[in-house]
């Protein structure tokens, strides 16, 4: 661009100016993204928490002994729907542990990829 | 786009201090300035959705969290269903219970009461757990559990309360004292809390000791679109709720699940919390037609016995429970009751073993007269040891049920429900 008061600007400066716009304007329009998307999963790991927690105090509902929610294995509940997902809760129970350990995974969508809240409790009764 | 100054044919694109601007230039800005003006405000009402969006989502998390923790934990200085010591309604939309009642209404005089002994200040329930005494002492936010002797009286005249508590420590000059224990809710109706939704103003009420309140306070714009108590025996059974259980329904929930869904403008949000109510747990496993228990093999069982019963609608009521292994039912026993004279007693008239099903090992004439609460011991009503569910280490037992997951089912019960109780 040349320097001078009786000149104007080309249509490539123009252009040049409205993609160096663009280009400056599409972080701001990832930043409000981002912040939708973090809100999103802050309620999914909200939503899985609670679910994780319903199995533990479900598991301290059971009148069985260790040796009996040992004799019942893992089990996956049957699928959930809130906050218009897909949540599946699987409770693991390792045999060999005393007293008995049990995992509970929160899973959305899909029962194979990683969970999304992890909790363990430990039953002795 | 070509300047040119001289011919005057095509338009100039410049910024001219004599002549002004062109039709074109003008255009040409007024065209860029739209494209600027519509990327920023494309920006402003993404932000702006996203903050309403985020605000949203935060007033109903907000919302629904405190909402869930007083309808489970209370607050401060309240009870929530989680300290629960006694059901007494239980409905889809709405439920009551008895928590455990927290006594603030004494004041410690070391003068006045040198001996410290307080009138609790509601009925004590009979057969409860005994009183807490708790003091918290000054510039202190804590309570502290301490000794207390407990004195009950039969007096159920809820204008003149008897019973009483002792602090058997002295009590630090300045301290605040707090008894917490179980009222009996039949002398003192004020003490159920009942929960409760209202769909027509979409409010839920809390009742307690003489007060309705919605809860929370500050709605914050969010409509509260729904609450619904599922219930749940102790082997995680949902038992029906379209009902409002009578008593032995009532004694059958151990565990209750809430489901709250709030909404503000197009966003909504659903939450579930399960608690188990420790302190209405009955003894052993509820059994009816149908339930299926996990058992350990004869060699590994210490303590099997069956009581509870209740809801036995006929004059007389059998019970048969079946241990299966290995896809095969391997011992079936068989008990005959009948209603007694009192109606909470029942008589175990006789028994049968089945060992493997279809043949009859033992049978005999009990005539035990039970009560309804009573746990009958499964093991010894064979008096010959052979028969039964266990291994006795001096008698060569005959049953034999291998181990590995075996599973005892209830393949007939008269009763509404029953419980069992084993134990390895």
């Amino acid at each position: 661009m040349k320097n001078g008061s009786c000149r104007g600007f080309t249509f490539i400066e123009v252009l040049i100016t409205l993609f160096i716009l663009a280009v400056a304007v599409a972080p701001l329009m990832q930043l409000y993204a981002t912040a939708v998307e973090q809100i999103g999963y802050t309620d999914d790991v909200s939503t899985a928490l609670d679910l994780a927690r319903e199995e533990i105090e479900k598991v301290k509902n059971l009148a069985l002994t260790e040796r009996q929610i040992k004799q019942m294995g893992n089990i996956i509940s049957p699928p959930i729907r809130l906050q218009k997902r897909t949540w599946y809760t699987v409770r693991v129970v390792d045999p060999d542990l005393t007293p008995l350990e049990v995992q509970v995974y929160v899973y959305r969508e899909k029962l194979n990829g990683p969970p999304v809240v992890q909790l363990m409790t430990i039953v002795n009764k | 786009m070509k300047k040119s100054l001289s011919a005057g044919v095509t338009p100039p694109l410049t910024l001219s201090l004599s002549g002004g601007v062109t039709l074109v230039e003008l255009l040409v800005s007024l065209a860029v300035l739209g494209i600027i003006g519509g990327v920023n405000g494309a920006i402003l009402s993404a932000g702006l959705d996203s903050w309403s969006h985020i605000q949203q989502q935060l007033s109903l998390q907000q919302v629904s969290d405190e909402t869930m923790g007083m309808l489970m934990e209370g607050g401060f200085d309240e009870q929530g269903l989680r300290d629960a010591v006694e059901l007494k309604e239980a409905r889809t939309e709405q439920m009551a219970f008895v928590p455990l009642w927290i006594d603030l209404s004494h004041k410690p005089n070391p003068i006045l009461n040198k001996g410290q002994r307080f009138i609790l200040e509601k009925q004590f329930k009979t057969g409860a757990a005994i009183p807490v005494g708790q003091v918290r002492l000054p510039e202190s936010d804590e309570w502290q559990t301490v000794p207390v002797a407990f004195e009950s009286s039969p007096g159920l005249d809820p204008k003149h309360p008897d019973d009483a508590v002792t602090f058997l420590n002295p009590i630090p000059l300045g301290s605040a004292i707090r008894v917490i224990y179980t009222p009996d809710a039949s002398v003192h109706p004020e003490t159920v809390m009942a929960f409760r939704f209202d769909p027509e103003s979409k409010k839920i009420f809390r009742s307690y000791s003489g007060k309705t309140e919605m809860i929370p306070k500050r709605l914050q714009g969010v409509e509260t679109d729904r609450l619904a108590f599922l219930y749940y025996d102790n082997l995680n059974r949902l038992l029906p709720s379209n009902r409002s259980p009578g008593s032995s329904e009532l004694r059958r929930i151990t565990g209750v699940k809430v489901y709250l869904a709030f909404s503000k403008n197009q966003e909504r949000r659903e939450s579930t919390s399960f608690t188990n109510v420790r302190n209405v747990q009955t003894l052993g496993v509820t059994i009816s037609k149908g339930s299926v228990v996990p058992i350990s093999g004869p060699q590994a069982v210490r303590a099997f016995s069956m009581g509870d019963l209740s809801g036995l609608t006929k004059r007389e009521g059998t019970v048969e429970l079946a241990v299966k292994s290995q896809g095969r039912f391997r011992w079936k026993i068989r008990l005959q009751f009948r209603a007694g004279e009192d109606s909470s007693r029942l008589v175990l008239e006789r028994f049968e073993i089945q060992a493997p099903i279809g043949q009859i090992r033992t049978s005999g004439i009990v005539n035990q007269p039970v009560s309804r609460s009573e746990f009958v011991d499964l093991m010894s009503i064979d008096r010959t040891g052979l028969f039964d569910y266990d291994d006795d280490e001096d008698i060569s037992d005959t049953i034999v049920v291998p181990e590995g997951p075996n599973f005892l089912e209830v393949t007939e019960c008269d009763f509404e429900t029953a419980a069992l109780f084993i134990r390895p």
